[in-house]
């Protein structure tokens, strides 16, 4: 899962990269709204937490132009005031959620997690295909109840298809939701990394479907 | 109230313009009267004093005079008056020897004589009856004769007086009726004169009001540079509050991006929760001052601003089915979309705001806000829950201290507490009481102006 961070306080905004990439997001940090704007309209993102005061272009011009544009990734407003009007103006810019300054990182990463799960349809915290289920909030995953320990870049990988299981997922898409945007690895690296989760979670859960990418499926597995 | 009660308020403008026109009109109206009527008379008496010198000249010619002074009428009067006793009309002729001959009207009284010149003169006596008498008399010599012979003629003077008495009362009529046309020219004149500053008013009512938020018609050039002022002040008035409001935003923002900072650099640290736990406090106690002072300083601008209900209403449903969006709540908007709220916007979206994220917070499954308009007694907003409801002796105390119900739900009590200032401020009322759907009901009595 791929998260970007709009935020003009470095501080801040380093210390919401590291509680987010704590919780196996792959971050991306931009300082401020030019890039921000820039950065969520091309680049994929699950979801984006969104300051409103923010040098260049202020959060609720941003996200009024994305909706424009036809994004729909859902995005959390920070704001320091926590006055009504502010808020009637960042939802009706299209904001989903917000949260007055100063707040808990915990409950940051807990309500991305909410909005990123909602947004694919999934209302509990704990999704499940076939034998796998996979607690959002705590990152823990099981087969048939028996925990199994993932790295961080095999539980992003297995997140998202978890997230959108039951349909095909295109190699790029994989991983441009994985991967934040300095990643210039080698693509054979996912071949890798899902056979090792292959091997953890049971073989026939990923398929591979020639030429258009992968499927996380609960049939025929049992 | 500012004023002791011993100062009165000057008179109006037009009181002062009509009541100094009326008193000049009335003053020139009565001299003008008192020379016109003097003038009549005098001419008038003039004119029969000329008829009895006339007799008088008849008189003389009638008269002979002896050598010896005896005088004898050759011819009589011929006028009947003169004849009929007391009648007003007199003759009498006083020979050299004081012999008085005598009109019979005079019967046995006499006029009494002064001694004249030769040349006609006329005054006034009292005649036998009382009458008051025009007396025509002169003083003639006749050769060889040592005294003169006196000549006398009276009439009644009552003959014309009431002739004038009839000029005096048309005189009063006449320019009595001009003068009540001219003071009607004159109301109309000064109100037709002042009407610009009546429209001022209005148009200064309008703005008071909330219809307008600046003096919009056109002025003649001696208030354009008053309405001018007006509107500068105006303009003024509504960017200062509005620089207030930003920099109070600003300061609000700038403290609380550091507070969130300080509180991600707890992470792991020691004594963690004490220390979050203050920087809690320190973020609601901005909160409250700021959001309280931001209130105040919005609130002060309700001259010339008005906002709709509905879309404000609609909205905080809006954002309240997003945030709320995994408890399903069902959130009501009845309100009629030409409600409106004489205030600043701002206000309206915190009540609003405010009121229904409390009432989300307590809802089990549905909240609802309804509005309607009372031409009397202004904007009435229930803001409903079907939540457990409040007892009815914290409502009170909800009102007065947010702090203490805060324990009950986070955020519970600094919103309402706002929401109670900003109500005050704009001279509104709230209630508590219990909804139809089972939790509390929140009602607002905003004034219609």
């Amino acid at each position: 899962m791929r998260v970007l961070v709009v935020e003009d306080e470095p501080v801040l905004a380093l210390r919401l990269q590291k509680a987010l990439e704590a919780a196996s997001f792959a971050v991306d940090v931009a300082y401020d709204g030019e890039d921000g704007w820039h950065l969520g309209d091309t680049e994929p993102y699950d979801a984006i937490v969104l300051d409103l005061g923010l040098p260049k272009i202020d959060g609720v011009t941003i996200l009024r132009r994305w909706r424009e544009a036809g994004r729909t990734m859902p995005v959390l407003i920070l704001t320091a005031r926590g006055r009504w009007s502010e808020k009637m103006a960042g939802f009706d810019a299209g904001a989903d959620d917000y949260m007055i300054k100063p707040f808990e990182l915990d409950e940051v990463v807990y309500r991305v997690r909410a909005l990123i799960r909602r947004t694919s349809g999934h209302a509990q915290p704990e999704l499940t295909c076939g034998p796998v289920r996979l607690d959002t909030n705590t990152g823990r995953v099981s087969v048939q109840g028996n925990p199994v320990q993932l790295t961080a870049q095999e539980y992003r990988i297995l997140s998202y298809l978890m997230h959108h299981a039951e349909r095909v997922v295109s190699r790029t898409e994989l991983m441009e939701h994985v991967y934040d945007r300095h990643f210039d690895g080698d693509s054979n690296v996912l071949e890798v990394l899902l056979g090792r989760i292959r091997k953890k979670i049971g073989a026939d859960l990923i398929r591979t479907v020639r030429g258009q990418g992968y499927m996380l499926t609960g049939h025929g597995a049992t | 109230m500012t004023k002791p009660a011993t100062t009165r308020a000057p008179a109006s403008l037009s009181r002062r313009l009509i009541l100094a026109a009326l008193v000049w009109l009335v003053l020139l109206l009565a001299a003008g009267g008192g020379v016109l009527a003097y003038a009549f008379r005098a001419s008038v008496e003039r004119e029969f004093s000329y008829r009895l010198d006339a007799i008088l000249k008849t008189m003389i010619a009638s008269a002979e005079v002896a050598p010896d002074g005896t005088v004898t009428m050759v011819r009589p009067m011929g006028d009947a008056r003169f004849d009929r006793i007391f009648s007003g009309w007199y003759w009498q002729i006083t020979g050299p020897d004081g012999r008085q001959l005598r009109s019979r009207s005079l019967w046995d009284s006499a006029i009494a004589t002064t001694a004249g010149g030769s040349d006609m003169e006329s005054r006034r006596v009292d005649g036998p009856n009382g009458e008051p008498l025009l007396v025509v008399e002169r003083d003639l010599r006749y050769p060889g004769i040592a005294n003169p012979v006196h000549f006398l003629v009276a009439a009644d003077l009552r003959e014309v007086s009431s002739g004038v008495q009839r000029f005096d009362l048309l005189l009063v009529a006449a320019l009595g009726l001009l003068g009540l046309g001219m003071a009607v020219a004159i109301v109309i004149q000064v109100r037709y004169g002042l009407r610009p500053l009546r429209a001022m008013a209005a148009d200064l009512d309008s703005v008071r009001s909330g219809d307008a938020t600046r003096l919009a018609g056109r002025y003649p050039p001696e208030v354009a540079p008053l309405v001018e002022a007006m509107n500068g002040v105006l303009d003024k008035d509504a960017e200062l509050i509005e620089r207030a409001r930003a920099h109070v935003g600003n300061l609000a923002h700038a403290l609380k991006t550091s507070l969130a900072v300080l509180s991600a650099e707890l992470q792991g640290a020691a004594k963690k929760d004490a220390m979050s736990e203050q920087v809690q406090i320190m973020r609601r106690l901005i909160e409250h001052h700021l959001g309280r002072a931001s209130a105040m300083a919005g609130s002060g601008r309700t001259l010339g601003v008005k906002s709709l209900v509905q879309p404000i209403a609609a909205s905080a449903a809006a954002a309240l089915r997003k945030i709320y969006i995994e408890r399903g709540l069902v959130i009501e908007v009845d309100v009629a979309p030409e409600l409106s709220f004489r205030g600043p916007r701002e206000d309206l979206e915190e009540i609003i705001g405010n009121l229904m994220e409390n009432a989300c917070k307590w809802a089990k499954s549905q909240v609802r806000i309804s509005g309607h308009q009372d031409d009397r007694k202004g904007l009435h907003i229930a803001v409903e829950d079907d939540g457990p409801g409040m007892p009815a002796d914290r409502s009170a105390e909800a009102m007065r201290r947010g702090q203490r119900l805060d324990e009950m739900a986070p955020g519970w009590g600094l919103g309402l507490a706002i929401v109670s200032d900003l109500v005050d401020v704009n001279g509104g009322q709230i209630v508590f009481g219990r909804s139809t759907l089972g939790g509390l009901a929140v009602t607002l009595t905003l004034p219609a102006r």
